[in-house]
């Protein structure tokens, strides 16, 4: 497991360092807009841009052929795929806790942080879990179709959310009427429930799979 | 004796391909050399044997354990070099063996992976994208040997590989066979310097097993000569195994057993014998 | 000990091993007791099967010039080397009559017979 999730990330070694700068550039530049938000989404997007830059070096090295006969199980290589977005979840969530704590945004204060710790996994882990079985399933040619649309599709629900303040606002007042607390827990549920089914999608497609 | 290897009625089907079925037996403590044509199913059969297909029909056993059953730990026993290096091409030496330490945990031989690198003389800090060939095979057979494993199964993993370096290989696994619980199977279209080794021929065409025997009786059942097209006639059919007929005479294997003792006969090597056998079944 | 292995000699692998060391036993650069070296090192290091190692083995075995101990190894056994000398003399004698008989036939004197040994001893000793 461990090993596995150490050969991830010295494949992407090199693209991990240029995301950690154009984040930080865009958080930079995007600070001093005033426009905090565009930094804990970006988290979003992560996932979607490491686990396709994954599949690519996969595929390439053709290192599922190396993996499968040692000394681990087809589950567990499914297994670390999913842990490598939920470090990631666990990161982007911590990271925007913090941007609470210290950079006191507007929108960003009028939410608990509790809230925001159930809330950013799943936006975080979400186009990952339907990405994966996919990526299983249809390999990484048809996947990155997939990736295509899905960016787009991220994209617009980006600007469609970006320019209707009123709506995020008018779901806000709605919110507020609910207990916050059992919203919480609800969007915790989804998350947890939406990882396991693609999890055990993923590996039902996987342990099938002939290389 | 419990064998190393041991397979009864393996099927496959790929496409218009069909492996098998396919009934061997491979002795602890030996080397075996599965040889054919490309395409035959040799690199099939490895994938079956490493989980990394899935059978129609049939059972495979390694080390006398039906391999549905392996666990991880008992993956260990199990070595393998593919024709090519299959790692992340921007993983360094280093990257390399800490990978592999994670992965075998207790297993690993530290010290037999730094004295193998130390032969072969690889570099540490260099990433395997910019490893030769010959470098790559070299260090995947370190890794194969550096967690003791029991079993090593190589697939085409000294083809195209350069005399000298394949001469290493061979000492590497003539090293490795010194344990009597060491089997190696060794997959290849070219046995070359590997046939002198090899203890048993297993021989696969067009997914059939034709044979599996003794390198020893399998060389000495057969001879090989050149003859005219008249003094050809007089010998029994039978005894033919293939000819390669040219405008002066005819070359032709023959077996041993059914052609008079005072006929002349040359050694012949494992690859005459494919080369005969396949072209033999042509005509 | 020297064992050479020739690809251009019509004897089996095997039987060339064998024979060398049986050379070796006879002519005593191996002694009684001596361990010989396992089957497995011999395999490697003449690079031959070890099957083959092991055919040579079991036939010098047969023939009684070696004895395995199960887990220890093999060994050379104790030969009875004044036995051994006089079959050599018989085999020696019966041949000698032999060619003494075709001396007679072709004709040929004690003085020619002996400058041929001498030739031959030479001609061997270059080959070798």
């Amino acid at each position: 497991m461990i090993a596995l999730i150490y050969k991830d990330l010295v494949a992407l070694r090199k693209a991990l360092f240029s995301l950690i700068f154009i984040m930080f550039i865009v958080g930079f530049l995007t600070v001093r807009q005033g426009n905090i938000m565009t930094l804990p989404l970006m988290f979003i997007l992560v996932p979607l841009i490491l686990l396709g830059m994954l599949w690519g070096s996969d595929t390439k090295s053709n290192v599922d052929q190396y993996i499968i006969p040692g000394p681990v199980t087809r589950r567990t290589i499914v297994f670390s795929r999913y842990v490598f977005v939920w470090i990631v979840a666990v990161i982007g969530t911590l990271f925007t806790i913090l941007l609470k704590l210290f950079l006191r945004d507007g929108i960003l204060l009028e939410i608990p942080w509790y809230l925001i710790a159930v809330t950013m996994p799943l936006l975080i882990t979400i186009i990952s879990v339907i990405q994966l079985p996919l990526m299983y399933k249809f390999g990484a040619e048809k996947a990155r179709l997939i990736f295509v649309v899905l960016y787009f599709v991220v994209f617009a629900l980006f600007s469609y959310i970006g320019s209707n303040k009123e709506l995020i606002a008018k779901f806000m007042d709605k919110l507020i009427l609910l207990d916050l607390k059992i919203i919480g827990l609800a969007i915790m549920g989804v998350t947890i429930l939406l990882n396991i089914i693609s999890f055990a999608l993923s590996t039902a497609i996987y342990t099938k799979k002939e290389f | 004796m419990q064998n190393a290897i041991e397979l009864q009625g393996l099927k496959k089907r790929l496409g218009n391909f069909v492996l098998g079925p396919i009934d061997l037996t491979v002795p602890r403590g030996c080397i075996v050399g599965y040889i054919g044509e490309n395409g035959a199913g040799k690199s099939t059969t490895i994938k079956l044997l490493l989980n990394l297909m899935i059978p129609d029909q049939g059972e495979i056993k390694l080390l006398g354990k039906d391999i549905r059953e392996f666990t991880p730990q008992m993956k260990k026993d199990i070595a393998y070099v593919f024709d090519d290096l299959y790692l992340p091409e921007d993983m360094t030496l280093k990257n390399v063996q800490n990978f592999h330490r994670k992965l075998y945990g207790q297993a690993w031989q530290d010290k037999t992976f730094s004295e193998l690198i130390a032969r072969f003389s690889l570099p540490n800090n260099k990433t395997i994208k910019h490893f030769s060939r010959g470098m790559r095979m070299q260090l995947g057979l370190a890794l194969a040997l550096s967690h003791g494993a029991k079993l090593l199964l190589l697939d085409e993993a000294t083809s195209g590989l350069d005399p000298v370096i394949r001469d290493d290989v061979l000492d590497l696994l003539l090293e490795y066979i010194q344990n009597e619980d060491h089997t190696i199977l060794v997959s290849s279209h070219i046995l070359s310097d590997l046939e002198k080794v090899a203890d048993y021929i297993a021989f696969i065409h067009k997914g059939q097993l034709l044979f599996m025997e003794t390198k020893d009786e399998l060389v000495d059942q057969y001879g090989i000569t050149s003859l005219s097209k008249e003094q050809l006639a007089e010998i029994d059919d039978k005894a033919i195994v293939g000819k390669r007929p040219h405008q002066f005479g005819v070359e032709v294997m023959l077996k041993r057993s059914l052609v008079p003792s005072d006929l002349e006969l040359e050694r012949v090597s494992v690859e005459d014998i494919m080369v005969y056998m396949i072209k033999g079944e042509r005509k | 000990m020297n064992i050479q292995i020739k690809n251009s000699s019509n004897d089996p692998i095997y039987l060339q091993i064998k024979n060398q060391i049986r050379d070796a036993i006879l002519n005593g650069e191996l002694e009684a007791d001596e361990l010989l070296p396992s089957i497995r090192f011999l395999a490697k290091e003449l690079r031959v099967s070890v099957i083959t190692t092991k055919r040579a083995y079991d036939e010098l075995e047969k023939d009684g010039f070696i004895h395995s101990v199960h887990g220890k190894g093999s060994f050379v056994a104790p030969q009875n080397l004044d036995l051994m000398r006089e079959r050599f003399l018989k085999k020696i004698e019966s041949n000698i009559t032999e060619i003494l008989r075709y001396a007679k036939l072709a004709d040929v004197s004690h003085d020619e017979l002996i400058e041929m040994i001498k030739t031959l001893e030479d001609e061997n000793a270059e080959c070798n």
